[in-house]
């Protein structure tokens, strides 16, 4: 298990490092002819990324030393997840929006997200829940409603920051749970045929959303529109990339033709810099977190600690994934950014947060490893 | 399994825990595998779009066209004549636009447009019907218009923009409009220089081709394609802007003055042919070319072609000089006025007996002029009026150039000769004109006039540089001499035909010219149209300036060439002179002067009340205005009249006769006489009596002193006595003298002094001399006895 903890840590520092590498070579293009005080400020974006990736670096430290097991203390995830409703319904209140969605909090030179903290209450939240409801899982009132009562909840506030592609992520990562959990089949398959008929009725009743899917089954026709523009210019970036990229730094596609380039389209300026050996080698990246994560989750001490484990697995993969499915063009666009390597500075924080737990549960899982082989040298 | 084992008893007495069973480990592989399956599915993607792209948006490129500035034009000082600057354009993104109606209705309000054009404007479609992107409303705003319209969205919404685009703006308007030219909306020049030089002024814009952002800012750190702009050189031209204002001005003073409706100048360096000025007038504003008609826009000064009248007797005279047939000195009979040579009446406006040959050149007599001719012969006479440039253009910096009307011998008919020795039958172009006189002014060469000195590129390379033609000779330096004096007494003498041209402060030489306007049909001359001309320079000593006045249909009975022209030439031709920086050079500058004696009265009294009766009229000449005005000029076809067959008339005189009055002039040409005329040219001679045997000029009448030895202040006295003009070089004794002494008085129009102080006056030029001993005992008695 020592192994796999280390293993795991090593692929988030990588995926770190080439996500500050990326933020730089896209970040910088996005200073250009920028009017700022001191002029053209071509680290501004790096220097930023650095320090969220400081503060990430620094809270997954913490959590790795905080025992996991204290997430079921009444206090702290009632406090968790009380702290996050509250912070969703201020964004409501007192949100700065951006890019069309009411997701950001500004507190003083600083702005937060707390629908990325409210990604990790609701694992943990469903976690502590599924793991206390194991020999009720199967019923439909005690095993099966608490869960998506616990999602209404936070992917309904979340929803109504005109945000999709979370409550999205929160539904999949909730049904992964509850399927690892033991929720009966019948459940599972009702509620995700609930859930993609909920998102196909959301989508069909904004006509910005239905752009975006028309654009998304047909980008060339659609060129017009930002997101139909958006997803031929990062196929583009990948087409330009070619197998073995234009070299660091070379892309063309990040000035500005992709949006938010250092952000949620970062992964096509690395495929247009890296080509596919870089793209398919963060694709193998992902791939090790998963496995690693899984095996972490199989050898828990607890079915808390492997639910929880195995959640932030999903959690982190099922983003990562759904974003290289949206520049790819697999998957109509969504804001969501690539854990580890996009700018957004509250996910970073919250998903190397999600690292440290995920390194406390394998640490413990050494620990108990080594109890086993005590106990059989014995 | 050991870990449920291991964990079976569960936590430590919080809440129940309980282990991840074999079921939940199966679900969590399916979870694993699930996910891993979503991965594999992006990687296939990957291949996929990355591998075998289907986008290939092509280059994020742009262009830019790097315009840069139309070349500029200066003047010899380095004034400017012509720039461009930038100017506000205002177009309009037709699919923009909201309020069409509004907007057009505002904007022509504005902008004093068509309100139905504009509005088309606003919402014009391409041929699919989907609308532009880009028409311009209006361009080159002034700039009273741009301040009128202020914020363009708040005017008329969204759409409107300025675009700068560079403009061709001429500083000076109107001067030398004709010789500028202008440039049109494409930016092409039209007429002038910047036409002619238009391959040299025109900017070729450069192109820088650079990756651009999505915003399509250009990013120059991708740049692609870099193309320098080229072109855009700073023509210098040999216009010098002052003398170009004084010449336009004087122009518009006599125009107002005669009440004529056209008339040009121009200015010229004698020796290099460099243009000071050119003008004709009307003139235009180069900045508002479209106001004006094609006729007014171009350049009539090259274009215009008119007879010179009698000053193309310079050619004549010219031509007989350097051939040896005459001298000033030469007497010649003037028949009193009306002479009938070739069939028709050729008549003076002085009525002359027998004169000298310089007399009857200042008095500007037809008669003797055809009888000069004459004993030159069509041949030799059409080769020199060919020499001396005429027929031919004149320089390359004119592209635009009329060649003048100059039939070849071959077409010409009894009358000709009759007519070219004074000016008619040929039409000439001012730029012709002014070339023949610089041959006399410039000591004998055909200069080419040109107008561009250089031009320059951007980088202060000189890409063109005016490459004088190599000097071709026409006339001796000795004849070319002798005709300066000729011309300057035109001027300076008082029956010169072109005192009111005289100046002060310099010596001047010119010609007077008054022609009939031909009818355009070729149907004989309009009986009162006149084309009046004045050609010459200053100073005669080394001369600077050459120029020629010409106004076109003056509308006053003194429609003659000195009293409409010479005004325009002295005050124009007295400023450049003290524009250029050229010393004074009087006609007399130690009081020795005819003029303070009093003896100058009557061109005096002309000067101070011109016009004041016909007693005043100064112009013997326009022969041809006796002549029927529909008096067949030239017939296509008609037989040509063999010279030599021509009867003259008169009785046919002994050739010992002519010899004298030939040797008789020998006297005053002696210096420029080398050898004697040879036999063929004397024979010609012997076909015309240039004087009538009973006026034998040598035998009465007073003589001109030998001078030779005394003080200016006793040839003074000596001259003041006899009434003569005279011309004082140096200071000390008198060591030459022309005319010779012993020439009669009547002869002499001005007499020209040297003196040394070396003590050499004794030495006579001695051939010269012995000559006038040998032929001439009675000019030899009479110095002797006057010595």
């Amino acid at each position: 298990m020592k192994r796999e903890t280390a293993l795991l840590v090593n692929t988030v520092l990588a995926l770190a490092l080439l996500g500050a590498l990326m933020v730089y070579s896209a970040g910088t293009v996005r200073m250009y002819g920028e009017d700022t005080p001191n002029g053209v400020d071509r680290t501004l974006f790096l220097r930023m990324h650095l320090i969220h990736v400081g503060v990430g670096l620094a809270a997954m430290a913490v959590a790795a030393r905080f025992d996991y097991h204290r997430f079921r203390d009444r206090w702290i995830l009632w406090g968790l997840g009380g702290a996050c409703l509250g912070l969703l319904v201020l964004v409501l209140l007192f949100g700065v929006e951006r890019k069309g969605a009411v997701r950001w909090l500004q507190l003083g030179g600083f702005s937060f997200q707390p629908s990325e903290l409210a990604k990790l209450a609701l694992v943990v939240w469903l976690a502590v829940k599924l793991s206390e409801n194991q020999e009720r899982i199967k019923s439909f009132w005690k095993g099966f409603v608490p869960p998506m009562v616990l999602l209404g909840l936070f992917a309904g506030l979340v929803l109504a920051e005109h945000d999709l592609g979370t409550p999205v992520v929160m539904g999949a990562v909730t049904v992964l749970m509850c399927v690892m959990a033991g929720t009966r089949w019948p459940h599972v398959a009702s509620t995700v045929v609930s859930g993609i008929s909920l998102v196909y009725v959301l989508c069909l009743t904004s006509e910005n959303r239905w752009i975006r899917v028309k654009a998304f089954l047909d980008p060339v026709k659609y060129q017009d529109s930002a997101a139909g523009f958006h997803l031929v210019q990062s196929l583009s970036a990948f087409g330009r990339g070619g197998i073995w990229g234009k070299g660091l730094g070379a892309s063309e596609q990040k000035l500005y033709y992709l949006p938010e380039a250092h952000n949620d389209f970062i992964f096509a300026v690395w495929g247009e810099e890296m080509g596919l050996i870089g793209t398919l080698a963060v694709v193998a990246l992902f791939v090790v977190l998963l496995v690693v994560a899984l095996r972490i989750a199989l050898c828990a001490p607890d079915l808390f600690g492997s639910l929880l484990a195995a959640g932030i697995a999903s959690l982190i993969c099922i983003q990562a994934a759904f974003n290289m499915a949206v520049t790819t063009g697999l998957l109509p666009t969504k804001g969501l950014p690539l854990p580890f390597i996009s700018a957004g500075g509250t996910a970073l924080i919250v998903n190397l947060a999600l690292t440290g737990i995920l390194t406390n549960i394998g640490l413990q899982a050494v620990e108990r490893e080594r109890g086993v082989l005590a106990a059989a040298a014995k | 399994m050991a870990r449920k084992d291991a964990f079976g008893e569960g936590g430590d007495g919080g809440p129940v825990v309980y282990p991840p069973t074999r079921a939940h480990q199966l679900r969590m592989r399916a979870v694993l595998w699930t996910v891993l399956l979503g991965f594999g599915a992006i990687a296939l993607r990957l291949m996929d779009v990355q591998v075998s792209p289907n986008f290939d948006l092509g280059d994020n490129t742009g262009q830019r066209a790097l315009e840069i500035e139309r070349g500029r034009i200066f003047d010899a000082d380095g004034g400017i004549l012509a720039r461009d600057r930038l100017a506000p354009s205002l177009w309009v993104d037709p699919s923009k636009v909201r309020e069409p109606e509004k907007a057009a209705k505002r904007l022509s309000a504005l902008l004093d447009l068509d309100e139905a054009d504009v509005l088309d404007k606003l919402t014009r479609c391409n041929a699919a019907g989907v609308k532009m992107r880009f028409v311009w409303i209006k361009r080159w705003l002034s700039d009273e218009e741009f301040e009128a319209l202020g914020d363009l969205e708040t005017l008329a919404g969204p759409g409107l923009a300025i675009r700068r685009e560079y403009l061709r703006c001429y500083p000076e308007n109107r001067l030398a409009a004709h010789v500028i030219g202008f440039v049109n909306r494409e930016r092409v020049g039209c007429e002038g220089i910047e036409a002619s030089f238009n391959q040299h002024l025109f900017s070729i814009p450069g192109r820088h081709k650079t990756r651009v952002d999505a915003r399509r800012r250009f990013l120059d750190s991708l740049t692609l394609e870099y193309v320098p702009p080229r072109g855009g050189e700073d023509v210098y031209l040999t216009i010098s802007k002052p003398i170009q204002h004084v010449l336009e001005r004087e122009l518009a003073a006599a125009m107002e003055r005669c009440n004529a409706p056209r008339a040009m100048g121009l200015l010229m360096d004698p020796k290099t042919g460099a243009v000071l000025a050119l003008a004709c007038l009307p003139s235009f504003d180069p900045n508002d070319y479209g106001d004006y008609s094609a006729e007014i826009r171009k350049n009539r000064a090259l274009l215009d072609v008119f007879e010179p009248g009698s000053s193309f007797k310079i050619v004549t005279a010219s031509a007989a000089i350097e051939e040896h047939l005459i001298t000033p000195g030469t007497p010649i009979f003037c028949h009193n006025g009306s002479f009938n040579p070739y069939g028709h009446r050729i008549s003076d406006f002085h009525k002359l007996d027998t004169v000298s040959f310089q007399r009857a050149f200042l008095e500007s007599s037809n008669i003797a002029m055809v009888k000069v001719a004459h004993n030159l012969g069509p041949a030799r006479l059409e080769d020199w009026i060919a020499s001396f440039g005429f027929g031919q253009p004149t320089s390359r910096d004119f592209t635009l150039e009329s060649v003048g009307i100059f039939r070849p011998g071959s077409e010409w008919t009894r009358y000709s000769m009759g007519a070219l020795p004074i000016g008619q039958e040929i039409a000439v172009t001012m730029p012709q004109l002014a070339r023949a006189f610089s041959v006399i002014a410039n000591g004998g060469y055909l200069v080419e006039p040109y107008l561009v000195e250089r031009a320059v590129g951007r980088e202060g390379e000189i890409t063109y540089r005016h490459a004088p033609a190599a000097p071709k000779r026409v006339l001796s330096a000795s004849t070319a001499q002798t005709m300066r004096d000729l011309c300057h007494l035109v001027v300076a003498h008082e029956h010169g035909t072109g005192v009111r041209a005289n100046i002060e402060e310099f010596r001047v030489g010119g010609k007077t010219g008054t022609a009939q306007i031909a009818r355009p049909d070729g149907r004989g001359y309009y009986a009162d149209k006149y084309t009046a001309i004045f050609a010459g320079f200053a100073p005669i000593a080394d001369p600077r300036i050459c120029a020629v006045i010409v106004v076109q249909e003056p509308g006053i009975r003194l429609h003659y060439g000195g009293y409409v022209c010479g005004p325009v030439f002295k005050n124009v031709v007295r400023e450049a002179l003290i524009l250029l920086g050229c010393p004074e050079d009087p006609v007399q500058d130690d009081g020795g002067h005819v003029e303070d004696a009093g003896t100058a009265q009557p061109f005096r009294l002309a000067e101070a009340a011109p016009g004041e009766g016909a007693d005043l009229e100064p112009e013997p000449e326009h022969a041809m205005s006796s002549t029927p005005p529909d008096e067949p000029r030239a017939r296509p076809g008609a037989r040509p009249l063999a010279v030599a067959e021509t009867p003259l008339i008169g009785a046919p005189s002994a050739g010992d006769e002519v010899q004298d009055a030939d040797t008789a002039a020998v006297h005053y040409a002696a210096e420029t006489i080398h050898e004697p005329p040879d036999e063929a040219v004397l024979a010609d001679l012997s076909g015309l009596e240039l004087a009538a045997a009973r006026e034998d000029p040598t035998d009465s009448g007073p003589r001109l002193p030998d001078l030779r030895g005394m003080t200016k202040r006793q040839a003074r006295e000596e001259l003041v006595l006899l009434g003569l003009q005279w011309d004082a070089r140096g200071s000390g004794w008198v060591v030459s003298q022309v005319p010779a002494p012993g020439t009669p008085i009547h002869e002499v129009g001005l007499c020209r002094l040297v003196f040394s102080n070396k003590g050499d006056a004794s030495i006579p030029p001695a051939p010269q001399s012995e000559r006038i001993g040998e032929s001439h005992d009675a000019a030899g008695r009479g110095t002797a006895s006057r010595l």
